[in-house]
């Protein structure tokens, strides 16, 4: 397999304080790939040294198979990527800010305003930034950052600050990606529920280590989904499953179980517990939060935002 | 090479609509008015080269500090205004290749301010003689003389721009380099009375008016050389430290 980009023994200190600490990220081509971790866990100095904005202080880095420190140019040149806030200047209209990218790369100006379509920014293109919507910017900020066809899109949580509306078409165009460019994107985000949706893989930082890296799906097995019902006899349920060796959780009248069921299941668990005189008003799968990936990952969930 | 070009482009795209460019314009049209309300007041010497001596003392005393304080400090906030750093220290051009340009760009608009501060005050004089007919300066309008006095002001103030430019860059509020800047004009009116002033990297421009020879050479080599050197040093050291 090959991977977009790849690091070993990453680390980096701030006046003694380990921000990323022996970082073996794999990052396979052709992914989109979340970088998941509450805040201040370290994904954005991880992100600042993977596109040499900081030197880590042990470790290399090499993106679509070049070594960052030895061929920066060369690493770089097929990387597109968004840190933290658009960084967008505002005195200059949306063309400009895509023809001064295309006259910093040497490529075609055209290119620029390729990617502005892709957005959907072309009516905009000869407004000020500074009238931008924070939506309007991020779509622009990934038009350049798209220009050229990069191999690989570097995305620090994209859709930070959006509304609902903009943050579903920031996923959309997000997740359309790998199709449209072909490229391998490397998306952070201290959100489970954002990553869910887009990414095919991921990696969990906690502290400035990587707790977990594989399939998105593998990240369920940390954490399994619960059952969550809702009833007039918690105590006589608990019992139930107690009978069967199910360890449950009470909360005043709702009652978690570690299972995931079918529809099916639930039917028939239902009317057994209806038939045992157990009232039932209701019941839903609950997904797993960061929360408690966490704590099936590293034995305590500190700091993780859900 | 075609790298630096590139970058120099891009560098000059980003002062489209700033700031910047009302700054440039701002000190030659101060300077020239200032001029012509003193000499329509009769309060000018009635010579032209007096007269171009002395805007160029203002120039090179006063104003152009503060127009390299404000410059410096305006065109790295337009990076550090909106995390630009992010984005074009990111790029596959080495980053000493941006600072540099980045330099350059600076050096370019101070040129461009300090020929604009030369033409206004010469303009300023003949402004003056077209309002008022009973006027009169003696001599010819001095031409070649400010023209070599107003290179060799930039030149010597090289040293002043790459000291504003490098604490610009480097620290990224406002506040700091203006606080250096106005720091060094304040400095500079107690070293000029000092042996050493000639040294003192604010005062280089006004001694290109000293009456010594060996006093404007020595000054002139100070600022230039020491300006190309802490430009190359300081486009070395930012290229090399974090930018978070």
């Amino acid at each position: 397999m090959s991977f977009a980009i790849q690091t070993h023994n990453l680390r980096r200190t701030f006046k003694g304080v380990t921000a990323v600490d022996r970082l073996d990220l794999a990052v396979p081509e052709g992914s989109v790939f979340g970088f998941l971790g509450p805040n201040g866990a370290g994904k954005t100095t991880s992100i600042r040294m993977l596109l040499g904005l900081i030197a880590p202080d042990a470790g290399d880095i090499h993106l679509n198979g070049h070594d960052l420190s030895r061929s920066r140019s060369e690493a770089l040149s097929g990387v597109g990527a968004i840190v933290e806030s658009p960084a967008l200047y505002p005195n200059l209209t949306g063309r400009e800010i895509l023809t001064l990218a295309a006259r910093l790369s040497g490529r075609p100006v055209k290119q620029g305003l390729d990617a502005l379509e892709h957005v959907s920014l072309v009516g905009a293109m000869d407004r000020k930034v500074s009238g931008y919507s924070l939506g309007m910017r991020q779509r622009l900020a990934l038009a350049r950052a798209m220009m050229g066809s990069p191999r690989l899109l570097i995305l620090d949580e994209p859709t930070n600050g959006l509304d609902p509306a903009g943050i579903a078409d920031m996923r959309a165009l997000i997740c359309s990606l790998p199709k449209t460019l072909g490229a391998t994107v490397f998306l952070s985000s201290h959100l489970l529920s954002e990553i869910e949706l887009m990414a095919t893989h991921c990696a969990l930082l906690d502290q400035g280590r990587l707790v977990f890296q594989d399939r998105l799906e593998k990240l369920s097995d940390a954490a399994p989904a619960r059952l969550v019902i809702e009833t007039d006899a918690p105590d006589a349920l608990a019992q139930h499953f107690a009978r069967q060796d199910i360890p449950a959780e009470r909360e005043q009248d709702l009652v978690r179980i570690p299972l995931s069921l079918s529809a099916q299941e639930r039917q028939d668990l239902v009317r057994a517990l209806v038939q045992e005189g157990i009232g039932v008003s209701g019941l839903h799968q609950e997904k797993p939060t960061l929360e408690s990936l966490f704590l099936g990952l590293t034995g305590d969930g500190r700091g993780a935002n859900t | 090479m075609i790298q630096l070009l590139r970058a120099l482009l891009a560098e000059s795209m980003k002062l489209n609509r700033s700031l910047v460019l009302l700054l440039a314009a701002a000190p030659p049209a101060m300077l020239g008015l200032m001029i012509l309300m003193v000499i329509l007041t009769g309060n000018s010497a009635d010579r032209w080269d007096q007269m171009a001596l002395s805007g160029a003392a203002i120039w090179a005393y006063l104003l152009m500090p503060l127009t390299v304080t404000a410059l410096t400090a305006l065109m790295a906030g337009i990076e550090h205004g909106c995390s630009g750093w992010t984005w074009s220290l990111a790029q596959p051009t080495p980053k000493v290749t941006v600072f540099l340009a980045k330099a350059l760009v600076t050096l370019g608009v101070t040129a461009l301010i300090t020929l604009g501060v030369g033409v206004s005050i010469l303009l300023a004089g003949h402004i003056a003689l077209l309002i008022d007919g009973s006027i009169v300066m003696e001599g010819a309008p001095p031409y070649a003389m400010m023209a070599g006095l107003m290179a060799k002001m930039w030149l010597a103030s090289l040293l002043m721009t790459a000291i504003q430019f490098t604490v610009a860059h480097a620290v990224s509020n406002f506040a700091t380099p203006v606080i250096v800047g106005i720091g060094g004009v304040f400095v500079s009116v107690v070293a000029t009375s000092s042996e050493y002033g000639v040294f003192f990297p604010w005062l280089l421009p006004v001694n290109m008016l000293a009456s010594s020879p060996e006093r404007a050479q020595q000054a002139l080599l100070t600022g230039s050389a020491g300006g190309v050197l802490l430009f190359a040093l300081a486009s070395i050291w930012l290229a090399r430290r974090d930018w978070r």
